[in-house]
């Protein structure tokens, strides 16, 4: 899966979101590293819902942006799989670096 | 500000997607614009800009077409769309996209039509069963360095008992018989072979059967012939032939398409069994040629070790005949496209260089007008056009260029194939397989893959070099676009010369031969041969009868100077060797005997031909069968034994004959070319038609001498031969100068091709050259008029530009002179009379091509020279 969808698609994970919110959220949770710029942001949520790993939802009654009316998008039990196995695919990939002592031990040593 | 210029490049999106996100796109825009302003500060708003138009182009190729179905999009999105974009861009330029396809399909024609030719005479396997296992065989003589020549019957059973990897050996040699006891006589051209051969290519006949050991006077008729002569008749098969006065059965028609030999006699169309009577005085004279199959798992050159070893086993058991020969092993292909090979792989190098002039024109062509597109580019890249995209663009359109003209080309090729196949000399090894097939498409593909490929490369690092910034300047002349231009000028007139070079040369070679004295009348000649087979004729004395009663009836004829008979006429005929004897001079060098040629002819034939006798006397009436044994040598024999008096009185014996069979040399002629106007006279020796040493011939050649043209008197020969010699067929009646024609087909051939190429090479060179300093000028139009401001008179602009001009033919000329000489080897097969260093044809092509760039430089020149200088500051 390409980092962006993950970014998308892990922005939806606890709540539905519009464009602009899923940005903020990817950008705060990597701390300003990863910037998904308007046509990377619109067309990953284009993809995903030809994937129908999102869909549309409505808006809920208090969501509120800048201005006219965002779309707000929800994940699909797919896109929740996609994520899981995405995940579970990333970690094995961390584990096999630190089998190689490229990273430092979790927890209490 | 920042709002407005990211609206308009969004409206590059699809409209679809720009419908459902263009809003929301732009809020988070803006959103990131705060984002980098707090970043970058005063670098945030252009970088945002920079960033955002990376990122659309990045949605365009990648996200965006994800309305089309999803294999679709991986496979052709970006793709179709930048086809349709430069299919868009191409129409748009009209001009440049006819210019630069009807280069192109003249470049790929020329390829395909070349590569068609070659690789059917020289890459296709010959039309017999596994047909790369077939080998043909030849005595090697060293003597003279002949390395296809026949063998002998004792050699060739000995090849064929002895050899255990080759199978099916076959022997062969070609027979011309004449047809009689049909409606009108005629001769055939046929081959004598063993039954093996039809085995040994895996043949099979159409009707009926083909012949087999045992069978005596029998027939396989090819496809043709039966056509032509028999009217495709089925009851032909197991009726009788009366061929040379003898009845043969005709067992069966062989297939449409069937050919055999593929060299040295191609002409036959029937095949007959070979038999040879054991002890018969043949047997060592050397006319049959070898063919056979390689064993299975048997390797060429474990073939040719193993019948060297039988070549020298041979040479010890029959030391004077098998004296300084060996064994030659060759794959059936080889000898059939020796002779060709060397002129269609020249003129394949030929059509290359051609082609690649015209891709150095559209290359060039497309340089002109990116940079004319400059300031395109450096919006567009400004709007996040990468240089991807730009090389993308680039490639798309070569391909489109020469895709459309590999159409065309492969069109031109269509055409040009048969005309090429027409205009062929009729010796050409495989005309009949020249065709048009899917292969000529397959090769119009391949070429046009390549050109494409190839104009990609050239215009390639001039898309990716291309900045943003430097673009998006002013006519600042960028000097990196100029010198590849300069440099494919360069080429180009460096190729041109080069093949400039090639078909002056071959043309001046072909000019020498048309110009050569061979040593007999050119003109005034009217030849025909006569087939006394079958007649009662073949006799000896009443030959001689007959010959004399034939050139009184001719002598006849009024407007007729003279008249001779020949066995074999030179350069249009046949040739026999033999080894023979002088008389007192050292016996024999190396163990073989010295060779000659053997002319017999009738009196008057020197005169006829207009050969000098140089001394001694010619042949009268009464050197008969009862006179004393008399001949007639050449001057190389007489310079090669002794001199020219001293070789008068001296006795010659043929060395196979019996050892007291002396002749004695009561004159020396003149030498004249024997069956290649190319090649050095070897010795030859003249006898009297009466004391023929063949003792008869089934053919002679009349020759008549005339006054007025000859080709006219055909029908009086005709019927003054006929008044005493009964209905004898008379064919193959041609004038010397028609025989001396067909002998330099080849080479007319050649150079008729070299000269078409060269021509367009030159006139694509001098468009190219034209279209560069044009290009050049109107960049340099305020330079210039800044000059001219300065007090630069109009002389001095025009020189400057002529100058640039001159540098560049300058050096294309050293380049391509030079390469020339470089390759020269490549050539000196093809040449005669001329060296490959030949400093007239240098020099005339320097002229010419530089008369042909000063027309292309001088307009240009002129243009610069009468500019306005105001205008020309204005311009910017």
């Amino acid at each position: 899966m390409k980092p962006h969808l993950f970014q998308v698609l892990l922005a939806l994970a606890d709540r539905d979101r519009h464009g602009l919110e899923i940005m903020r959220d990817v950008l705060e949770r990597t701390e300003g590293r990863v910037h998904l710029w308007p046509g990377m942001l619109y067309g990953s949520l284009k993809e995903l819902a030809d994937d129908k790993l999102v869909v549309e939802k409505r808006a809920p009654r208090d969501g509120k942006a800048g201005g006219g009316k965002p779309r707000y998008y929800g994940i699909t039990d797919g896109g929740r799989k996609a994520l899981a196995a995405e995940t579970e695919r990333l970690e094995r990939y961390v584990e096999a670096a630190r089998a190689r002592n490229l990273m430092k031990p979790v927890g209490p040593t | 500000m920042m709002s407005r210029i990211y609206r308009l490049m969004l409206r590059r999106l699809p409209p679809e997607f720009h419908r459902l996100y263009a809003a929301e796109m732009e809020e988070a825009f803006l959103e990131s614009v705060a984002i980098t302003r707090k970043r970058w500060a005063m670098l945030g708003a252009p970088y945002a800009l920079l960033r955002a138009g990376w990122d659309l182009h990045r949605l365009e190729h990648d996200v965006a077409p994800l309305s089309l179905p999803r294999w679709r999009t991986i496979v052709t999105a970006g793709f179709v769309q930048d086809l349709r974009l430069g299919a868009r861009r191409l129409l748009r330029a009209p001009a440049f996209t006819v210019a630069s396809v009807a280069t192109l399909a003249l470049g790929i024609g020329a390829v395909v039509i070349m590569l068609t030719v070659v690789d059917a005479i020289l890459l296709r396997p010959l039309p017999y069963a596994e047909s790369d296992r077939l080998v043909a065989l030849f005595l090697h003589e060293k003597t003279h360095d002949a390395r296809r020549a026949p063998t002998s019957p004792v050699n060739f059973e000995a090849w064929r008992s002895e050899s255990e990897t080759l199978s099916l050996m076959t022997a062969a040699h070609p027979w011309s018989p004449s047809l009689t006891g049909r409606d009108r006589p005629d001769e055939l051209r046929g081959l004598k072979a063993s039954p093996s051969l039809f085995a040994l290519l895996g043949a099979q006949p159409m009707l009926g059967r083909t012949f087999q050991e045992g069978d005596g006077r029998v027939v396989a008729l090819g496809f043709d012939l039966w056509r032509r002569r028999f009217g495709q008749d089925p009851s032909i098969v197991g009726s009788t032939l009366i061929l040379d006065g003898e009845a043969h059965v005709v067992t069966g028609v062989m297939p449409e398409g069937f050919r055999f030999p593929p060299f040295w006699t191609t002409e036959a169309e029937m095949w007959a069994p070979l038999s040879f009577t054991p002890g018969e005085a043949a047997r060592h004279s050397r006319f049959l040629r070898v063919f056979a199959r390689l064993e299975p798992g048997v390797s060429l050159e474990e073939a040719r070790r193993e019948m060297e070893g039988i070549g020298t086993r041979l040479e010890a058991r029959f030391p004077e005949e098998n004296a300084q020969t060996a064994v030659v092993v060759e794959p059936l292909l080889e000898p059939v496209t020796a002779d060709a090979r060397p002129a269609l792989l020249l003129l394949l190098a030929a059509v290359l260089l051609l082609a690649l002039i015209a891709c150095a024109n559209v290359a060039n062509l497309q340089l002109v007008r990116a940079a004319g597109r400059a300031k395109d580019t450096a919006l567009q890249t400004a709007l996040g056009a990468g240089r991807a995209h730009r090389l993308r663009q680039q490639i798309t359109e070569s391909l489109l260029l020469a895709a459309l003209a590999g159409v065309l080309g492969a069109a031109l090729a269509l055409w040009g194939v048969p005309a090429i196949a027409g205009l062929a000399p009729s010796d050409l090894p495989r005309l009949a397989e020249i065709g048009v097939d899917s292969r000529l498409l397959f090769y119009a593909g391949l070429v046009s893959v390549a050109v494409a490929l190839l104009l990609s490369m050239v215009s390639m690092p001039r898309a990716a070099a291309t900045s943003a910034l430097r673009e998006a300047g002013s006519r600042v002349t960028d000097s990196r676009g100029r010198r590849l231009r300069d440099l494919l000028v360069v080429s180009q007139v460096a190729t041109s010369a080069m093949l400039l070079v090639a078909a002056g040369l071959v043309i001046r070679s072909f000019r020498e031969l048309t110009i050569l004295d061979p040593g007999f009348r050119r003109s005034e000649l009217l030849t025909s041969s006569l087939l006394l087979a079958g007649s009662p004729h073949t006799e000896p004395e009443r030959q001689s009868l007959l010959l004399r009663q034939v050139r009184e009836s001719v002598g006849a004829i009024p407007g007729v100077r003279s008249v001779a008979l020949i066995n074999h006429l030179p350069i249009g005929g046949d040739i026999w060797g033999f080894g023979f004897v002088v008389d007192g001079a050292e016996a024999v060098e190396g163990g073989a005997l010295p060779r000659a040629s053997l002319r017999t002819v009738t009196p008057s034939y020197f005169e006829t031909m207009g050969i000098s006798l140089l001394a001694g006397r010619d042949f009268t009436d009464g050197d008969d069968e009862r006179a004393a044994r008399v001949v007639i040598v050449n001057r190389t024999l007489a310079d090669r034994h002794a001199s020219i008096e001293s070789i008068l009185g001296r006795r010659i014996r043929i060395g196979e004959a019996e050892k007291d069979d002396w002749r004695t040399v009561v004159g020396v002629a003149s030498d004249s070319r024997q069956w290649d106007l190319t090649q050095d006279v070897p010795p030859e020796v003249y006898f009297p038609y009466a004391q023929n040493p063949a003792s008869f011939y089934l053919t002679t050649t009349l020759v008549v001498a005339s006054r007025e043209a000859p080709d006219r008197l055909q029908p009086q020969v005709e019927r003054a031969v006929w008044a005493v010699a009964g209905e004898i067929p008379i064919v193959d009646v041609r004038t010397m100068e028609r025989i001396l024609a067909d002998h330099v087909a080849p080479r007319r051939f050649t150079s008729l091709l070299f000269g078409i190429f060269a021509a367009l090479a030159l006139v694509l060179a001098a468009v190219g050259l034209y279209g560069v300093l044009s290009y050049t000028v109107s960049q340099q139009t305020v330079e210039i008029g800044i000059r001219a401001a300065l007090g630069a008179t109009r002389g001095d602009i025009g020189k400057l530009v002529l100058l640039r001009g001159a540098r560049l033919v300058g050096f294309g000329l050293l380049i391509g002179l030079g390469a020339a000489l470089l390759a020269r080897g490549l050539l000196s097969g093809l040449l005669f009379g001329v060296s490959a260093y030949d400093p007239s044809t240098f020099a005339l092509v320097s002229l010419f091509l530089i008369l042909v760039a000063l027309v292309a430089v001088v307009l240009p020149a002129r243009r610069a020279a009468r500019l306005d200088p105001l205008l020309a500051l204005r311009s910017e």
